[in-house]
């Protein structure tokens, strides 16, 4: 199952692109801050890549902050931004996680370590907890932000489909938010799972949700426009 | 030359009509479930977290 996170590293850098030049082309926070989250899921299955190969402390860490605190907090910063456009709530909030972000940061750098028994063959969310130390408000943050992050994300696709679908326009958009919100769903349940006890689903659930989101980008960035007759201007 | 665009309403079907809204409702009860994982690892219910 190792060779997962070499696909998923493969499709959510593809991804970063895709949305990045969208960021350049367009603009829009909401565009730049989905580029960040996704670099940073990116990151994180990197890291499991390389934890594949050798062990070190300072790869675990950059796993644990990145794919498990900061990547769906980060995407469901750009969905706020996407849907809240009035006042500026969404740069507080946007300061906010930056702020938190940095405290999470100094938390996982300093954490102790306080094993370096790893075994390279074994899935790295199987092992960290054995490696380093978190104390509890790393475990709070850690809960908070990916409530925050599924919430926002998760939650922010639905209800974009869900108007879609009242206002029966924009089928593309419609069904590429269903598809953002299931490929979401997808490591949100497999880093549930992780925290039950079950840590095998944790690398199909990424491979499965950056393809699924990626997908559903492209479907609901497609141009709906139809151009049906000209007349002279 | 204007151009002129389609409206972006779409046509109805079985597909829009039936299986989007029963999509969007599993969404949101997975959203919900994974919420409530989260309630009962953090309530002590899965020994091995």
């Amino acid at each position: 199952m190792n060779f997962l996170p070499y696909l998923s590293t493969l499709v959510t850098f593809a991804f970063v692109v895709a949305v990045y030049n969208r960021y350049r082309q367009r603009g829009g926070m909401h565009s730049l801050l989905w580029a960040l989250g996704l670099l940073l899921y990116g990151i994180g299955t990197l890291s499991e890549v390389i934890l594949g190969w050798t062990f070190n402390v300072f790869v675990l860490k950059i796993w644990y902050l990145t794919g498990a605190m900061l990547t769906a907090a980060w995407l469901g910063m750009g969905t706020v931004h996407l849907l809240i456009r009035k006042g500026n709530a969404a740069q507080v909030i946007t300061w906010l996680l930056a702020g938190i972000s940095l405290l999470a940061l100094i938390l996982v750098l300093i954490a102790p370590v306080t094993s370096t028994t790893y075994d390279v063959t074994r899935p790295v969310s199987e092992q960290y907890k054995d490696i380093f130390s978190r104390n509890g408000l790393t475990i709070l943050l850690t809960i908070l932000l990916n409530i925050y992050g599924t919430l926002t994300l998760v939650g922010g696709a639905i209800y974009s489909a869900f108007l879609f679908w009242r206002k029966k326009i924009l089928a593309s958009r419609m069904f590429g938010n269903i598809l953002i919100a299931a490929g979401a769903l997808s490591p949100a349940m497999g880093g549930t799972f992780l925290r039950v006890g079950l840590t095998d689903l944790l690398y199909l659930s990424e491979l499965i949700g950056a393809i699924l989101m990626f997908i559903g980008f492209l479907m609901a960035t497609s141009e709906v426009s139809e151009v049906v007759s000209t007349v002279p201007g | 030359m204007a151009t002129i665009h389609r409206s972006k309403r779409f046509n109805p079907n079985l597909m829009t009509e039936k299986i989007v809204p029963i999509l969007l409702v599993i969404l949101l009860i997975a959203l919900l479930a994974v919420f409530v994982l989260i309630g009962l690892s953090l309530a002590g219910f899965f020994p091995t977290a």
